[in-house]
């Protein structure tokens, strides 16, 4: 996982969720207090637009953590 | 191999030998190279670069270090810029060198096609909206409007407000249209799409299924005038957008339950509300969502999954179709239009070409200059005064009355100034005279010299970007939303109405009646005259193109033509036809040999 990316998913959590905080594969909604349903939803369409990906249905729900959005983001090739 | 180099690593020194060795070699640089590296953060030779558009160029001296001037960086961040790369460097660079509201404007300008922008001048934008006008909005859906509501406060930054918003419980609208809250808004917003009206039945008779749209609009349509008579808010609504996936293939609009015959009902009925209520201000989606693909106006996966019904781009381009009606509800349009001649009201120059060399009329490149003026036309029907601000001999102005294809008359203009006074100073003393600030004018000029001046020295003064080609113009100005009514007087909506209502009529007579009482009906007119000097090029044009309707081989130019009206024993004519529906300009012509007291028509 290159630098660039965990800096931009970093950056991506503070527009959406105005956190600021460290964040490593293992942050969860239970770390972050926006993360929640509502949120959740304007997370994916900001990933989309940053890394000019299109996830699937699926793989909205499987986001439980930071790791997961890494290893969708390297499954799209970004 | 080049194309993948990273340049904002490469040393300016080793950057500054390539080029240098390019042009030893005599070739040039080309232009793609040039432009990653002024993208990356190079400053070039501007001479390199001289074709290059002026955000380039403007990055290019941001990179160097000449001093930066600010007039130039105005104009730049009014600009929708397509290359985002381009886009982004010119705000981090607009920043590191003192011009942070500037790229800030940059960034909320380019925000709907690329929001990503917004991330550097983030700061900058919470201390800018402190200093804002504060609107309260209450927002309504019948579908999730969460992230509609989150677009709303950089959309209304971008039109000049701080935004305080409200979200009403999902699926709340009938209620809260019943019950409107005067004291604690500004105004409310419901962001409509067909989840409010319609699950269509397929097992219902497609009668019943329409009945029960309507029965549903009618709902609606009742709590909204039910709002305006128990509130004085005014409530801004989006049209529904047409649907690109039919519900009934090739019949969708014909049959009573297709999806985009339910859409046009619902919008109809809208239309109609909103022409009898001032407080409904209607946004047209269509037109707000005019840059994205129809395709890409929804995100399935988001309207199942969160009952979200717009896309990510379509949401902000939503919000800021309503951003620029509140814009339009608080501060009106520009009150004047100061228009130049040469080149922007007709093509060519006054004083080089002489009246009748300027081109204005029904064939190209004139008609486009033609159909600019009848924009002209049309934003005065709409009530903005018209002026000519010209670097111009005086005797300029004859053009209106001489020139057969300019449809602008001089009585048209409430002022002018054609003279050799710098505009800057001109504009000051038409504002004096009609009485207006110089933030009720918008200027339109061809130069950019011109243009630069005017921001520089009147910045209140609105000066958009002109298109350089005549061809693009009308289109452009008529999507200018800085100009758009947001509700025409009482008077004018009235009358629009009733033209409506007559049209209709004429409408429903006329698909009774028979063809010969539709070219009866046209009231076709044909009227005959001598050609002149100035209608001689026309003519001579319509010898050169014409074959379908010409009969014989003859092709008479300019000097044959000239040469048999100067000739006792023949006579050139042409004839202007018109109609109920307009005037058609110059559509025949004919030669006429005389002979004593025998004319004859020659048949060409």
């Amino acid at each position: 996982m290159s630098k660039d990316v965990r800096t931009e998913v970093a950056e991506i959590f503070e527009d959406v969720f105005e956190f600021e905080g460290d964040l490593n594969f293992k942050t969860s909604p239970d770390d972050v207090p926006g993360w929640d349903s509502l949120k959740h939803i304007a997370l994916v369409p900001t990933l989309e637009q940053n890394f000019d990906i299109s996830l699937s249905m699926d793989e909205m729900h499987e986001i439980q953590n930071v790791g997961d959005i890494h290893i969708i983001l390297e499954r799209h090739g970004a | 191999m080049l194309q993948s180099i990273d340049w904002a690593k490469v040393d300016s020194e080793k950057i500054t030998n390539m080029l240098t060795s390019l042009d030893e070699a005599g070739k040039k640089a080309p232009p793609w190279l040039l432009n990653a590296l002024i993208t990356s953060g190079h400053a070039v030779d501007d001479a390199k670069i001289e074709r290059f558009s002026l955000p380039l160029k403007f990055l290019n001296r941001l990179n160097g270090s000449d001093d930066v001037d600010q007039t130039s960086a105005i104009d730049v961040a009014s600009r929708l810029i397509d290359d985002k790369d381009l886009t982004r460097a010119l705000i981090k660079r607009m920043k590191e060198r003192g011009l942070a509201g500037e790229a800030l404007q940059l960034a909320l300008t380019n925000w709907a096609s690329s929001p990503q922008l917004m991330r550097p001048v983030a700061s900058t934008l919470k201390h800018h909206v402190e200093g804002l006008p504060e609107v309260k909005l209450r927002v309504l859906g019948f579908s999730t409007t969460h992230p509609f509501c989150e677009d709303l406060a950089p959309a209304f930054a971008g039109a000049g407000f701080k935004t305080d918003i409200v979200e009403a419980n999902f699926g709340e609208v009938i209620p809260e249209l019943l019950r409107p809250v005067d004291g604690a808004y500004d105004a409310y917003i419901l962001l409509l799409d067909m989840a409010g009206f319609h699950a269509p039945d397929w097992r219902l008779e497609t009668s019943a299924g329409t009945q029960m749209l309507n029965d549903r609009i009618d709902l609606i349509v009742s709590a909204l005038a039910s709002f305006a008579s128990q509130s004085s808010l005014p409530i801004f609504i989006n049209t529904v957008s047409m649907a690109p996936t039919p519900a009934i293939g090739f019949l969708d609009q014909q049959l009573g339950d297709g999806s985009n015959a339910s859409i046009k009902l619902v919008n109809e009925r809208l239309c109609d509300l909103a022409s009898q209520q001032n407080q409904i201000v209607l946004i047209d989606s269509f037109v707000a969502m005019n840059t994205i693909a129809p395709a890409n106006w929804s995100d399935p996966k988001m309207w199942f999954y969160g009952r979200i019904p717009y896309s990510a781009d379509a949401t902000r381009a939503l919000a800021d179709g309503f951003a620029r009606a509140w814009r339009a509800e608080k501060k009106g349009p520009p009150k004047v239009l100061a228009i130049d001649l040469d080149n922007t009201m007709w093509g060519g120059i006054f004083g080089e070409d002489g009246v009748h060399g300027l081109q204005c009329g029904d064939d190209f490149p004139g008609n486009a200059f033609k159909a600019m003026q009848s924009e002209f036309l049309r934003l005065k029907k709409q009530g903005m005064i018209l002026a000519i601000l010209s670097k111009n001999d005086p005797v300029a102005i004859t053009a209106f009355a001489d020139h057969p294809g300019i449809i602008l008359d001089e009585d048209d203009f409430v002022a002018h100034r054609i003279n050799w006074t710098p505009k800057p100073q001109n504009i000051r003393e038409l504002a004096t005279e009609i009485n207006v600030g110089l933030d009720s004018f918008v200027f339109l000029d061809d130069s950019p010299h011109e243009r630069e001046a005017m921001r520089a020295l009147a910045p209140q003064v609105y000066t958009p970007e002109l298109p350089d080609a005549p061809a693009r113009r009308p289109g452009w100005l008529r999507s200018l939303s800085k100009t758009w009514p947001i509700r025409l007087t009482k008077e004018d909506a009235e009358r629009s109405s009733m033209y409506q209502a007559r049209r209709k009529a004429s409408l429903m007579q006329s698909s009774a009646a028979s063809f010969e009482d539709y070219l009866a009906g046209l009231e076709q007119k044909l009227t005959l005259e001598e050609v002149s000097q100035a209608t001689l090029p026309r003519i001579a044009q319509m010898h050169q193109k014409t074959n379908q309707f010409n009969l014989t081989t003859k092709r008479f130019d300019e000097s044959d033509l000239k040469a048999m009206m100067e000739d006792e024993h023949q006579m050139v004519v042409l004839g202007r036809a018109n109609d109920k529906f307009g005037d058609h300009g110059i559509s025949i012509c004919a030669t006429i040999a005389i002979e004593g007291d025998k004319a004859e028509l020659k048949p060409c």
